[in-house]
């Protein structure tokens, strides 16, 4: 069976009542969820937090579930929205901080960070990969487009149903991100082509 | 189109996204132009690094936790139904050892307000009355006589 007619079908199950369909759709999804959310918000540790809270989004309002659209677009649509709002309560936060923030407290956090840096790269936990270095520089518009295309493989049409926005707008927000890239990796592409 | 407007195109060219013709001539101009050829192959890094990047492994139990959440979200009464047979027993288990524990507690509380006279043994039908029955100062007889008097 074709895997949306798939999806369509597990979800009237839910709706009719059958739960283990929900846990299918989860299972289906969840590689997708953890790694728009991974990234685009850059640190594994988000992973499970938000990949729940997207998925309990999804778990209330499938009974709403209207069928106008594919499932994984409306899926995305609700985990790319999750990162945004995380992104921007985030920014407040930073803001919020750096107000009261002495410098003696920078100072001390960055030194913080030090430590956990040089940990990870001990214990090999976190691998620092330079493209996902340049890719937490990106806008968060411009990553989400970008990651719907190159991680999930989908087509300007189906982004600009995720995001709301024209297929002409998905267009030049890729082709500003991977103008962008290319000028942040310009030394690691030398080095690879 | 000019090598500028073609510049601008690569992006949705190597996305397979421009109509038939656009693709045919952006791609006779790529064969042709290095440093096109250049961004078209990056392009092409950037996506296999992209998915390279991904995340590999999630845990094994990650949708099924993810679903027992979301229903003990939904309906918290559903906890005993996510628990599985053993923490169910166990708790039933603790359950009636703490009953247990408190029942016996507050008969050892009844029984020590039961005092022996004075000249008797002068002590409470308590730990140290056992004690003192134990060492044989006393007899089982003495401190059932004792509690029938009061």
């Amino acid at each position: 069976m074709n895997p949306v007619h798939d999806d369509l079908h597990l979800i009237r199950s839910f709706q009719a009542g059958d739960e283990s369909a929900f846990e299918e759709l989860v299972r289906r999804y969840q590689r997708q969820v953890a790694n728009i959310i991974y990234l685009t918000m850059g640190d594994r540790a988000d992973i499970e937090d938000l990949s729940q809270e997207a998925f309990l989004r999804v778990y209330k309002s499938l009974n709403r579930f209207e069928f106008d659209s594919s499932f994984y677009s409306w899926l995305y649509r609700i985990v790319v929205n999750l990162c945004i709002d995380e992104f921007r309560r985030r920014k407040i936060r930073r803001t919020l901080s750096l107000d009261f923030f002495s410098e003696d407290r920078l100072e001390k956090e960055q030194k913080s960070a030090d430590l956990n840096t040089g940990l990870d790269e001990v214990l090999g936990n976190e691998k620092k990969n330079v493209v996902r270095q340049a890719l937490d520089k990106l806008s968060p518009d411009h990553k989400t487009a970008l990651i719907l295309r190159e991680y999930n493989d989908l087509s300007y049409a189906d982004i600009a149903d995720v995001l709301k926005i024209t297929p002409q707008a998905v267009k030049s927000r890729i082709f500003r991100a991977r103008a962008e890239l290319r000028e942040l990796l310009k030394d690691y592409f030398k080095e690879r082509l | 189109m000019s090598h500028e407007t073609i510049q601008r195109e690569l992006s949705a060219f190597a996305d397979g996204e421009l109509s038939a013709l656009e693709t045919e001539e952006i791609r006779s101009h790529v064969a042709a132009c290095k440093d096109c050829r250049r961004a078209v192959d990056e392009y092409r890094l950037l996506r296999a690094e992209v998915r390279a990047s991904a995340v590999r492994e999630l845990p094994t139990n990650f949708a099924s936790n993810i679903a027992r959440t979301a229903r003990l979200q939904s309906d918290p009464q559903a906890v005993w139904q996510g628990a599985n047979v053993f923490a169910r027993r166990l708790v039933l288990a603790l359950t009636v050892v703490v009953f247990f524990v408190v029942s016996v507690g507050s008969l050892d509380s009844t029984e020590s307000q039961v005092v022996i006279e004075p000249g008797f043994s002068g002590v409470s039908v308590d730990s140290t009355a056992q004690k003192t029955l134990l060492r044989g100062e006393v007899s089982e007889d003495d401190i059932m006589l004792a509690v029938i008097e009061r």
